[in-house]
This record gives structure tokens, C-alpha cells and sequence, in this order.
């Protein structure tokens, strides 16, 4: 197993497994997918399927989003940390414009 | 099972003016371009147009897409030279007892399409395909 942050080694290790990278693959391509839909197209079962998913998203590499019984599985690639920090940039800009607007509309206050 | 936070940026201000005078410090330019920290002008109707400059000298295009007098200004906005990065951001001014609260949320215009269509101005090839190819080339040699 990967040492805890390293992140590349999660990543490397989690797809060394051929059945892996082709459930990886799969919902990379197609996603998102249910462990089901996964089974019927991979020569393994679904609870293997559904243990592969877990490892590809404890190394980041996927997520479930819950539709009703289902879990329906997408890839997050690295995207995920330039979504991070969009948002971090993102919400400091405003916290600055929001701060600047405040101590206008003191100013302007009336009394 | 986590799920990554939406990818959406609210924040908000109390202040203690009217929100038809809040309205002013938005969508006059040289008010707003006061508190936005740069030069900023935008036609605060429905498909005006507008620029923005931050503090650091990023400047962004914007698209107006939704006006409702005194309660939100919507527009869409991107750095210049990067229509792949658009976002838009919502104005809402909320009527309080104290004055108004100002909301402030921003979200990129489309997640996944953004991602990729910065990727491909970079490199020509989507960021997916392309980053599913280096890992699964780099996965394959781990593994032998």
C-alpha cells in the first residue's frame, strides 16, 4: 500500500490491477455506471466490481453519487484538484470584493 | 462515501442600505469598480456586455444574462483569452429589516466541459482522454 499522501502512488497503485484499470477505463469513457452495468460487461462479478470501485475511489480516481438504490460511478480525474482550487481562488477574490463593498456601503450610510 | 464539494463559490454581506441603493454600488461602473478593486464596466441589461479587472491585472469579458431591477444582476464572465474558463456569477440583493444582505455565488459556466475545453486549447486532445492515457501507460508499467 502507498504511504498516506502520497497521492501518485495511491493513484498507480489503485490502476496496477488490469481488471482495475479496465473498470477505470470504462467509467472514465462512459460513466456515469452502475456496478451492475460494470459486471454484465467485465468477466468478473458485481461485488468485484463494486471492490475495485471502492479502491478507485479511495485513491480519488472515481465517485458514487447515490440514485435511489444504485450508485451511479463517474472518474475524477485531476480535475477534481483544479476544481479545489478554483474554488479556494475563487472564494478569497470575493471575499476581498464583499469586504471593499461593506465598508462602501458604510460610508454611505445615512446618519 | 464522500463526494467532492459542489464546485460553487457563495458568499454574502450584510450591510445597511436599502437594496435600491446596494443596486447602485453594483451596477454603476465607477461604484462598482471602487469596491471590485479595478476598472470595471458593464451594460447591466439583458445581453450587455462588460469588462473586469482584478487588483492583479487579470482582466475578464462579460455577458449580462440576467437583470432584475434592485434584486439581481447575472452575468457570465471569462479571462481574456480563455473562453474555456467562464463562470457566472449571481448578485442577489436581499431585502433585510437591518438593510440587505448581499449574496454572491459563482460556479463555472460547465464543470466538466470547462475542464475540457481548457485542456484542449492547452493540448488539443480532451483533459480526459488524455490524462486516462498517461495514467494507464504509467498503471501498465508499475504493474509488470
Amino acid at each position: 500500500m502507498p504511504a498516506p499522501g502520497d497521492p501518485v502512488g495511491a493513484v498507480l497503485g489503485a490502476l496496477a490491477d488490469p481488471t482495475r484499470r479496465a473498470v477505470f477505463e470504462a467509467v472514465s469513457r462512459r460513466g456515469p455506471l452502475t456496478a451492475t452495468t460494470l459486471a454484465t460487461e467485465l468477466p468478473v462479478t458485481r461485488q468485484a466490481v463494486a471492490k475495485h470501485l471502492e479502491r478507485l475511489a479511495d485513491a480519488g480516481l472515481v465517485r458514487g453519487e447515490r440514485v435511489g438504490r444504485e450508485t451511479r460511478w463517474s472518474a475524477t480525474p485531476a480535475g477534481l484538484r483544479d476544481t479545489e482550487r478554483w474554488l479556494r481562488d475563487v472564494g478569497a477574490a470575493w471575499d476581498d470584493r464583499l469586504e471593499r463593498l461593506g465598508e462602501r456601503a458604510r460610508q454611505r450610510r445615512p446618519g | 462515501m464522500q463526494t467532492p464539494p459542489a464546485p460553487e463559490v457563495r458568499r454574502s454581506v450584510e450591510v445597511e442600505l436599502p437594496p435600491d441603493e446596494v443596486w447602485e454600488l453594483v451596477v454603476d461602473d465607477e461604484e462598482r469598480s471602487g469596491w471590485f478593486g479595478g476598472p470595471s464596466t458593464l451594460d447591466a441589461a439583458p445581453g450587455g456586455t462588460g469588462s473586469f479587472t482584478d487588483p492583479d491585472g487579470t482582466r475578464r469579458h462579460a455577458t449580462v444574462d440576467e437583470v432584475v431591477e434592485g434584486r439581481r444582476l447575472g452575468w457570465t464572465w471569462w479571462p481574456e483569452g480563455d473562453a474555456g474558463g467562464a463562470s457566472r456569477v449571481q448578485i442577489d440583493l436581499v431585502p433585510t429589516p437591518g438593510g440587505t444582505t448581499v449574496v454572491v455565488t459563482e460556479a463555472p459556466a460547465a464543470p466538466v466541459a470547462v475542464m475540457s475545453a481548457r485542456a484542449a486549447l492547452r493540448t488539443g486532445v480532451p483533459v480526459l482522454e488524455l490524462e486516462l492515457r498517461c495514467l494507464l501507460r504509467a498503471a501498465a508499467l508499475v504493474s509488470r
